[in-house]
């Protein structure tokens, strides 16, 4: 029989050798554990690390966000402000253009005015010469007074022929009247073309006849300046003179000559005006030998 | 209901009843055994002298299998106890708190 110690025996191989690999692979547990726990830590760090960043980042994002509304707030200001001030300098550019026009016509005035003025300096120089020539005549007016009745009668004559004018003239507006007629006779009569050439003709008919009336009219005021102005003649001589130069016009003028004194008429009108002159310059003279004397 | 088992210890038949038939099998193959070895090392003996020695050395062996497992049982708690405390060890400088099982 085997009499065995309990000292002598020990644990059987394969149970330490069991427990061998177990603590083996319970130190290779630990030692993933520990490196597990400093992968957890530096994951933990830069988890740390992304959250700080993310926090900084939405920070950021707000601060964007904040700004990018500011900034369009300020957009839609300045779009607004930009159309207003669109808008104002349209209507500145209108109130520009109404003002240019304004300043050109401004300029035509200046313009006009000056002319205006250099004309009124021109009628002022004419209106001194004709104030000095009124008063010499008025002197000589004076000194032919005395034969106011011949001049009356020459007053009257000359009023007579501005009948003669004015008779003239109303048989002008009579020949204007049936030009109308026969020009609306000949629209209704016949062809376009030969209506239109008509019409030609009639306008310048119808311009002739207006020359022709408005030289008449020129004439007619010249005969009734020179009759109210008859007192203020400078002479005689000058009034025969004009008298014959106006029936020269008129006659030369005129469609059909007209006649304003007859030639014995004329004659006879010549010979009293010269004899008139005559006795005004012996009045004249005897008058200077008085005041000599 | 158990039923009856046939064994043959040194050339006699034996009915016994038991529980588990296999156990009662394998022991009544150890006793076989132990006999053939005692008969081959102390041959002229007679039938209770070479019983006794049979049961004698099955005691023995009873007794020194039973040391070794106090043996290995004490040999495990002392390894589950260093395993233990170095996982402790290793949790404390992990910064992990774990709490002792009630049968450690």
């Amino acid at each position: 029989m085997e009499q065995e110690s309990p000292r002598e025996l020990q644990p059987r191989a394969e149970l330490q050798a069991a427990f061998l690999r177990l603590g083996q692979r319970l130190r290779r547990l630990a030692e993933h554990a520990h490196e597990l726990q400093r992968r957890w830590r530096q994951l933990e760090s830069e988890h740390g690390q992304l959250r700080e960043e993310l926090a900084r980042l939405q920070s950021q994002r707000d601060s964007l966000q904040r700004e990018c509304e500011q900034l369009h707030h300020t957009l839609e200001q300045q779009t607004a402000h930009s159309t207003q001030l669109e808008e104002q300098l349209a209507s500145a550019q209108a109130a520009l253009q109404a003002a240019q026009q304004e300043l050109e016509q401004l300029h035509r005035l200046r313009t006009e005015y000056e002319l205006a003025q250099q004309e009124l300096a021109r009628r002022n120089a004419e209106l001194y010469h004709h104030q000095k020539e009124l008063e010499r005549c008025r002197e000589q007016l004076a000194l032919v007074s005395p034969q106011g009745q011949e001049l009356e009668e020459l007053r009257q004559i000359v009023h007579a022929q501005g009948e003669s004018l004015q008779q003239y003239s109303e048989q002008i507006l009579r020949l204007q009247q049936e030009n109308a007629q026969l020009r609306e006779q000949l629209r209704q009569g016949i062809a376009r073309e030969q209506a239109e050439q008509l019409e030609q003709q009639l306008a310048q008919a119808r311009e002739r006849i207006q020359q022709l009336e408005q030289e008449v009219q020129m004439l007619q005021r010249q005969l009734l300046r020179l009759l109210e102005n008859f007192s203020e003649l400078p002479s005689l001589y000058e009034l025969v003179g004009q008298l014959e130069n106006l029936v020269q016009q008129l006659a030369a003028r005129s469609p059909q000559p007209v006649v304003l004194f007859a030639p014995e008429e004329q004659r006879r009108f010549r010979q009293r005006l010269e004899q008139l002159l005559q006795r005004v310059e012996q009045l004249l003279g005897n008058t200077a030998h008085s005041q000599k004397a | 209901m158990e039923r009856p088992i046939r064994v043959t210890i040194a050339g006699r038949e034996y009915v016994l009843r038991g529980e588990d038939e296999e156990q009662v099998l394998r022991s009544a193959q150890e006793v076989e055994q132990q006999w053939k070895l005692l008969q081959g090392q102390v041959p002229e003996q007679s039938t209770a002298t070479m019983a006794i020695l049979v049961a004698l050395n099955l005691a023995e062996q009873y007794h020194r299998l039973r040391r070794q497992a106090e043996v290995d049982l004490h040999y495990v708690r002392e390894s589950l106890d260093r395993m233990v405390a170095y996982v402790e060890e290793q949790l404390s400088a992990l910064g992990v708190g774990v709490e002792r099982p009630e049968n450690l």
